[in-house]
Formats: structure tokens, C-alpha cells, sequence
């Protein structure tokens, strides 16, 4: 199902690998030259190490290690990150198609495995973040998702009234041999007399030995069935009208 | 069960005490947010970006005075925790370009860069926010807010208006 007003602020493919031991993070960046026309912004992501005591007094100590390459196209709406295991393909808004996703991360897999040599996948996950904005300054979410944080309504009807919230659910998908975590919240309140929900579905399979690149994508069509399966039955007609 | 975002002034978790309990389950819980947090801030730029900009802010927390090898006085808890609530009234997309910095006259700066375009938020030690925005060397124009949310937002519509071009 493709929606004109399209919820998607985020949608990624995750391909992770195991690491070659002798690539260093330094070496990634030879991946550059590849990609500096579509991709001319590059940023080192690091990945902090480091303890925050938090309380009347918080404090941080951090260690930072280089994590991702991240490269950015001109209008900053395509992300990719090179890590050494493995890349992630983001598209965040306007949100196109999923041929256009899977063909990006096709290419740029292609140009990461070239370089790298990679050669066993070990986890695939796709992960879409969706941001719904609902009329109204309080809403009856019942109204609009069928998956929601519910109260007893054994409580007094004003004891049933939910300020912002995030709720995760982690959902086994044994068929899959995966999980989908679903990552429900309180969005930012960028309209106001709005309420914006954050629906994250992040699906993924983990435990992986795949080595051919068939195998890779015959999977994420099934990871992309899911997910939409998901989206569509945590949203009401209701939500479907106002993202058509 | 209705859903409202009207509620008192929020107190953000890392300001809170970690918890009160000490029983194991409480930890097998803490070790499951912590897990949860790393997970989902892993693959997604824009989450990865939110949680860089709220860890930026904190860092703060660590400047003494004179940090700036002058007199500035280092952010403190006021500024810290309206920088940390002005994240969470952004846009996903907006935290893409932003940098977090501290202010010589006591303070957290949220600024906004693209190209030759800039735009801040200030939130000073004793309470108040205001912005500037500019293109190169123009004269800045003073994004003043009273400190409700919706100031806030008002100032950041026209900041993401003023780096979209």
C-alpha cells in the first residue's frame, strides 16, 4: 500500500556482517571515493563507551571509538553508513518506494562486499520509523491504532487519562527465525493543537550464515511482507485517511 | 483512554534518581532499557542523531568555570535540562545539522547550520530562551521566546524554515 501524505520519516536496510579481521576503520574510508558524487557530506559516527551517573548531580565520562562512515547525499534525505561489519541504507523524508530502497542498498552493498570482501551475513533487518500527526490537542488513540498501551477501564475515567509514553514491544517472529521490536511513542511536538505518535517497527533475523547475495534478498522480501503486515494492522481507516 | 500533551513540566529521566529500588528485578530491568537504547539508536540516523545531541548536552554537565579560558560560567542545571527538553520539541528530521555547544555567557546553544545559513537556540543559565538567526555576515535577527513550549516551537518552525531556504 503506497499513501500519498506517507507517515515514514525514517526506512533503512541493515545488512550485517562478520567483520574481516585484518579491515581497519581507516580502510573504510577508501569507500569514499566511490560514492563522493551522490554522497559528497561524510561524517565518522563514533560509538561512546562511557558511563553517565545520572541523579542531582550527572556526570559523563566517555570514551569515543570511530564506528560508521557516514556518508550523506546533497539534500541530506539519503544516509549511508559503512561500518566494518556491515552497512545500513537510510531514506528519510519525503519517503519514496521500497524498489527504490532495496535498489540503492543493492548498489551500495554491492560497492561495500567489492571493497571488502565480505563474506558471511551474519544479521538483515529493515526498520521503518513512522511519525503520525492526529488533529487534536487529546485524542482517543483507539481511534487511530489498534496497537496501543491500554488502562483497566476498571479505573475512574479520570484516572485513564495517559501523558507522553513510549511503549516497546519485542514480538518473536518464529517463522522468520527473527524478531520485529515495535517502538511506539510520544513524537515531537512540532504542530501545535497536534498529537504526534512515533510508530517504529524494526524487524530483523539475526543468526544468519548467508553468503550468497540471493539468499540475502530473497529474505528481506519476506522481512518487507512483514513489516507491512505489521504497519497495516496497527493503524485504523481512520489513520488511513488522513495519510491518503 | 484518552491521550493528551498537556502535563505538568516534565522532569527528563537522567535528573531523576535512578531508582529507589534494589532488588534484582530492578536491574534486570535497568539492563533491558540500557540494551533497548543501544539497539534502537544503532541502525537509525535519526535516533542515533537525537541520542548524540542529548549525550552532547550532558556532556556539558562536566565544564567548570572558565572552561573557555576566560570568566564563562559553565551550563548549569536550568539550561541543561530546557536544551534537553527543546530536543525533544524537535522535529526528527531538524537534528540532522545540529551541533550543541556551551554559551560564553553561561548557557547551552542548540545551532543550526547549512551552508552559509545559521540559526540557534540559547537556553541561559537563569532560565531563558531566545534564538538569532543570519545568512554569512548579515545582521542577525533576534528569535526572542517567553520559555512556553509554544514560543519554543514558533521559533523553531521559523529556524527550519530560515536553513531550508
Amino acid at each position: 500500500m503506497h499513501y500519498k501524505k506517507s507517515p515514514i520519516v525514517e526506512a533503512l536496510i541493515d545488512i550485517r556482517t562478520e567483520a574481516r579481521p585484518d579491515l581497519t576503520f581507516e580502510g573504510l574510508n577508501s569507500i569514499a571515493k566511490s560514492l563522493v558524487d551522490e554522497y559528497p557530506r561524510v561524517e565518522t559516527r563514533y560509538l561512546s563507551e562511557g558511563k553517565f551517573s545520572f541523579g542531582t548531580e550527572s556526570t559523563a565520562t566517555a570514551e569515543q571509538k570511530p564506528f560508521a562512515i557516514m556518508f550523506f547525499s546533497s539534500d541530506n534525505k539519503q544516509i549511508f553508513q559503512a561500518r566494518k561489519d556491515g552497512i545500513t541504507f537510510s531514506r528519510l523524508a519525503p519517503y519514496q518506494t521500497w524498489s527504490m530502497l532495496e535498489e540503492e542498498t543493492k548498489r551500495l552493498w554491492q560497492i561495500y562486499r567489492d571493497f571488502t570482501h565480505t563474506i558471511k551475513i551474519t544479521r538483515l533487518a529493515t526498520r521503518y520509523i513512522n511519525q503520525f500527526v492526529f488533529p487534536g490537542t487529546i485524542i482517543e488513540p483507539e481511534e487511530y491504532l489498534k496497537t496501543f498501551a491500554q488502562l483497566s477501564r476498571d479505573l475512574p475515567k479520570e484516572l485513564r487519562n495517559i501523558g507522553p509514553f513510549s511503549l516497546r514491544l519485542p514480538i518473536p517472529q518464529s517463522d522468520l527465525e527473527g524478531m520485529l521490536v515495535i517502538n511506539q511513542a510520544l513524537g515531537s511536538t512540532a504542530m501545535p493543537g497536534t498529537v504526534p505518535i512515533v510508530l517504529d517497527l524494526d524487524l530483523y533475523i539475526e543468526n544468519l550464515a548467508i553468503t550468497e547475495d540471493k539468499t540475502l534478498w530473497d529474505k528481506l522480501k519476506l522481512l518487507r511482507e512483514r513489516k507491512n503486515l505489521y504497519f497495516e494492522a496497527c493503524i485504523t481507516d481512520r489513520t488511513r485517511e488522513l495519510i491518503s | 483512554m484518552p491521550l493528551t500533551l498537556l502535563e505538568p513540566e516534565i522532569v527528563p529521566d537522567c535528573f531523576r534518581p535512578k531508582t529507589y529500588a534494589i532488588g534484582e528485578a530492578i536491574r534486570r530491568v535497568e539492563e533491558m532499557q540500557l540494551q533497548a537504547l543501544e539497539q534502537d539508536s544503532r541502525t537509525s540516523v535519526l535516533r542515533f542523531k537525537k541520542t548524540e545531541a542529548q549525550q552532547n548536552v550532558l556532556n556539558l554537565s562536566g565544564l567548570k568555570d572558565g572552561w573557555d579560558s576566560y570568566a564563562a560560567p559553565p551550563p548549569n542545571r536550568t539550561a541543561i535540562q530546557k536544551a534537553l527538553h527543546i530536543l525533544d520539541l524537535l522535529d526528527m528530521p531538524d537534528l540532522l545539522g545540529v551541533r550543541i555547544l556551551p554559551s560564553a555567557e553561561g548557557g547551552v546553544g542548540i545551532c543550526f547550520v547549512r551552508g552559509d545559513r545559521y540559526a540557534d537556540l540559547e537556553c541561559s543559565n537563569d532560565g531563558e530562551v531566545f534564538g538569532i538567526r543570519h545568512i554569512g555576515r548579515q545582521a542577525p535577527t533576534l528569535l526572542p521566546t517567553d520559555g512556553s513550549d509554544i514560543s519554543i516551537v514558533d521559533a523553531i518552525r521559523e529556524i527550519r524554515d530560515h536553513i531550508n531556504g
